[in-house]
């Protein structure tokens, strides 16, 4: 018996070309891929409820243009408090414009505009805060390059509205920088 | 297109109970959600290093009380700093870039040998930037710990 080639037999004794045609094969690969979505779904799912955790838990203190804040190896957590920012250009309260270094220099004078607005955020405080008591905390925002003589004088004012806990806002990271 | 079928077993001349699910939408809205949480997200950690201050507004430039001239205090000048408790004890250190690591050496023997004082006195001067006062405060916190968890009180003069 003659050795004969492999391949396909069945149905191609069939003297009919649509027949031949259809057991012969040679069709395209299909050039559609199924992909396995359960594995990538979960994946995003997790990515999602990881960056909500992360968004709903990270403490923010509101951002000023061009305000350098100083970087430590050790920190406390921030307190939710009134916020002071102090750059070059101006004196903030809540991102409110108080007033400006160049008008408070020299002076040791109390700043009756942050006077006044920190002594309503204190009677404002029991209504935002019913469980904890006022302990005074307020948070400085401070640009690293303001020199200590407009920060002194706006920290009296501060002691003097019954603010006495400063808090420094800093970033915490390496420290690499040390000032000069 | 993706598609999830959820196959309930019905049988040949009835119709299909297969149930497709466009999944195209949710891909897209998860993702939407991915790049609008990564772009506001906040990575920068903050931070805070406390100091307290006396109640009230005291006269500007008032001379130290008993309580305080018993204090280690550190003085911050553009010139370097000074630490001791008080004038005839005071350790001068110069304005190098090893400062700092001075002054830990300094504030840890300060406190091996009193382990009782837990309060530091910053009196700096008017002319020095707040970023030098923040460092003297990082290394204060670094040898006695954190005012926050009541293991220094750091206040200024």
């Amino acid at each position: 018996m003659p050795v004969a080639k492999p391949g396909k037999r069945l149905m191609h004794d069939i003297p009919l070309r649509f027949v031949s045609k259809r057991v012969a094969g040679g069709g395209h690969k299909s050039v559609n891929a199924d992909l396995n979505l359960t594995s990538m779904i979960d994946y995003l799912v997790i990515t999602v409820v990881f960056l909500l955790s992360q968004f709903g838990t990270q403490q923010q203190v509101q951002s000023s243009a061009g305000l350098e804040i100083p970087e430590t190896h050790n920190a406390d957590a921030l307190q939710s408090a009134p916020i002071v920012s102090i750059s070059d250009q101006a004196i903030l309260m809540d991102g409110q414009r108080i007033t400006t270094p160049r008008e408070i220099a020299g002076s040791n004078d109390r700043i009756d505009r942050l006077f006044e607005r920190l002594e309503q955020a204190k009677r404002e405080y029991p209504l935002l805060h019913p469980d904890r008591p006022f302990e005074g905390d307020i948070v400085f925002q401070i640009d690293r390059h303001v020199h200590w003589d407009i920060v002194k004088n706006i920290a009296r004012t501060c002691a003097a509205a019954g603010y006495v806990r400063l808090n420094f806002a800093v970033t915490k990271g390496n420290a690499n920088t040390t000032p000069h | 297109m993706g598609g999830v079928s959820v196959d309930s077993g019905g049988k040949g001349g009835k119709k299909s109970v297969d149930a497709q699910i466009n999944m195209v939408p949710m891909i897209d809205l998860l993702v939407s959600c991915i790049a609008f949480l990564l772009m506001t997200a906040v990575w920068v950690q903050t931070g805070a290093v406390q100091a307290s201050q006396p109640r009230g507004a005291p006269a500007p430039d008032t001379p130290p009380n008993p309580e305080q001239q018993d204090q280690l205090k550190i003085q911050i000048s553009p010139t370097g700093l000074q630490v001791g408790v008080n004038a005839a004890d005071m350790r001068q250190i110069g304005h190098t870039d090893q400062r700092f690591t001075e002054l830990k050496t300094v504030l840890e023997a300060r406190r091996q040998a009193n382990q009782q004082n837990r309060e530091v006195w910053l009196q700096p001067d008017g002319a020095v930037d707040y970023s030098e006062i923040i460092a003297v405060m990082d290394t204060v916190y670094e040898v006695f710990g954190s005012a926050a968890r009541g293991e220094v009180t750091i206040r200024f003069l």
